[in-house]
């Protein structure tokens, strides 16, 4: 019983660690062939200083795909999945800042700007239910399908 | 429990500056690669309401006013600005980009402009950041459009920052003294 039980916690635990991996490698992928263009989705949001606009451009996507990629293999996952609820912190404060200010923006969170999509408070609940997920993998163990579960047996049998 | 806590941080921080790292060095080796700091305003567009009031432009003459009108200056400008030079009896009214300015900052431009018997106001901000003299804010346009939007009447911006004023002879004052 315990075993099931235990089967079906490390299910859910894998199963959104994926969700969230995919999400931000899905998110990143246009920022990063696109810095200019995401540099001024940045700047739209009127957030940060001019001066930082561009290493914000530059260096968020490439976090973005690293955590991406170590929650699909499971190392380091709750360090990756506490910089999702990093990023999730920053995005809903900076698109609360927006919708406060009554600011028509495309959000820039993914390929949005060919969309065409004008952001609303929907991305509130979205953003927020990404950060709930992320704080869960950071609260509960790594689960058996993880690099970082192999690792720690390893260590326990040597 | 704490010591976790402290590793995973940790880890979270060698992540990131390890993400970093890479992200810069790309950078800097693609051809379409940007500056790691600019300098040079984004040319952004991110129109705040849908509305078809607008400012109209002071011209010179709007400036100096006249015999029969009475003038009240408001310098939009951040306020460490201001104190460094105004028009003399201007109101400083820090306009925020990206909240506007507040309701009782429009009361306030009423109440003055009605204890002045004021028959114009003229919004006047450009703003030249010293960190980056390259970059320029005009907060006088969406001041005096916010201005008009609250029905308040005789409102004109000025295109142009202290020079312009200067220009046109009105007496500056460099110090907030009783100005605001």
């Amino acid at each position: 019983m315990a075993i099931r039980k235990d089967l079906i916690k490390d299910g859910v635990s894998t199963a959104i660690r994926l969700a969230l991996a995919v999400t931000f490698i899905w998110a990143c992928i246009h920022k990063i062939y696109n810095p200019y263009e995401f540099g001024l989705q940045v700047a739209t949001y009127q957030i940060l200083p001019l001066s930082l606009v561009n290493l914000q451009a530059i260096i968020l996507p490439w976090v973005e795909l690293v955590v991406g990629l170590l929650l699909i293999v499971g190392f380091l996952t709750r360090a990756s999945a506490l910089l999702t609820c990093g990023m999730n912190v920053m995005f809903i404060v900076a698109i609360a800042m927006a919708l406060a200010a009554d600011l028509h923006l495309q959000c820039g969170c993914f390929a949005s700007a060919e969309a065409g999509e004008e952001m609303d408070a929907n991305l509130l609940v979205r953003d927020a239910i990404f950060l709930v997920l992320g704080a869960a993998i950071v609260y509960m163990r790594p689960d058996r399908f993880t690099l970082d579960h192999l690792l720690a047996r390893r260590r326990q049998n040597a | 429990m704490l010591r976790t806590v402290l590793v995973v941080v940790l880890q979270a921080a060698i992540v990131t500056a390890a993400s970093a790292g890479v992200a810069v060095a790309t950078n800097l080796a693609r051809p379409d690669g940007i500056p790691l700091v600019t300098d040079v305003e984004y040319d952004i567009f991110a129109p705040c309401r849908d509305s078809e009031a607008d400012s109209e432009a002071a011209s010179a003459a709007d400036l100096l006013g006249s015999a029969h009108e009475v003038v009240l200056y408001v310098d939009a400008r951040p306020t460490e600005a201001y104190a460094q030079e105004h028009v003399d009896g201007a109101i400083n009214i820090p306009y925020s980009a990206l909240f506007g300015a507040s309701e009782q900052d429009i009361a306030m431009i009423k109440e003055q402009a009605s204890a002045k018997k004021a028959t114009r106001i003229i919004v006047y901000g450009v703003f030249q950041d010293p960190a980056s003299p390259q970059q320029k804010v005009d907060f006088a346009k969406p001041l005096a459009l916010q201005l008009v939007e609250s029905e308040i009447k005789g409102v004109k911006h000025l295109e142009g920052g202290m020079e312009e004023l200067k220009k046109s002879g009105i007496k500056t004052v460099k110090e907030s003294v009783g100005a605001n």
